[in-house]
């Protein structure tokens, strides 16, 4: 897998924001602000988040992966963020179930099979509580990139 | 054994469906299946199915009854949580022998 680079501006250490819609429209902002998606992404991936729920039920800590349509995208990004407090989401496959989430991964993709790898291992990091841990505890945005670029590596 | 045929399905084809085509692929052939994996949104179920003709559908977002008529289908959330996932795998692989 190439090398990914996550980039500080949008990493957000103890996001605290309004309900999921203003976790998912702070993050959107500063991935546009940043140049990695165009204007209607952050309208697209609020809309898409009501349709199609993306929070996930871990052992310990809930996790959300919001994305949307690749032509939203410009160049691929994921953006990070802790929350101060925990907010609830609708969980993947049955939005009307909440989970309280303290991690979100907002995936801004645009083509599933380049980027199968880069998924696959970060599902790998998500499945693994004490990684989680690290990146919940963290309270540096350096730290936090360099902590998932070496869980990355890890799974390689 | 014949080579059985997964649809995976999520909202839009490109992170969740991927991920689960992957694990749903690797879990079965762990457990002897071989399996041909098929990708796909939730608004193309309809239409995919009557081409690919699955034998079951892996889905991490909803899917009606009516768009996949007859067609079992399971619940995919542990291969992205890696929570229950060798029993949701030990399930999907019991019911596709059951079809042999």
């Amino acid at each position: 897998m190439t090398k990914f680079f996550f980039d500080e501006r949008v990493v957000h250490i103890g996001l605290s924001a309004v309900e999921d819609i203003g976790v998912l429209k702070k993050m959107a902002d500063a991935l546009q602000h940043a140049g990695y998606v165009k204007d209607s992404f952050s309208q697209a991936i609020i809309q898409r988040e009501k349709i199609f729920a993306t929070g996930l039920p871990l052992e310990v800590y809930g996790v959300a992966i919001p994305h949307t349509d690749p032509h939203h995208v410009e160049v691929e990004m994921i953006s990070i963020a802790t929350l101060k407090e925990p907010i609830s989401f609708g969980v993947m496959g049955n939005p009307e179930e909440k989970i309280a989430v303290n991690i979100v991964f907002m995936l801004a993709m645009k083509d599933s099979s380049a980027q199968l790898e880069l998924l696959a291992t970060l599902m790998c990091i998500i499945q693994d509580t004490s990684i989680l841990k690290k990146i919940y505890e963290t309270q540096n945005p350096r730290e936090l990139m360099a902590l998932l670029s070496t869980s990355m590596d890890k799974f390689i | 054994m014949r080579k059985f045929k997964v649809l995976t399905v999520c909202g839009t084809g490109i992170a969740t469906s991927t991920v689960a085509a992957e694990k749903t692929k690797e879990m079965l052939k762990a457990r002897g299946i071989d399996v041909e994996v098929i990708e796909a949104k939730a608004s193309e179920v309809a239409s995919k199915v009557q081409v690919f003709n699955p034998d079951v559908i892996v889905h991490t977002t909803p899917v009606s009854e009516s768009a996949a008529p007859g067609i079992k289908k399971f619940r995919g959330l542990q291969f992205l949580t890696g929570i229950g996932m060798d029993k949701l795998a030990d399930e999907i692989a019991a019911y596709l022998k059951n079809l042999e």
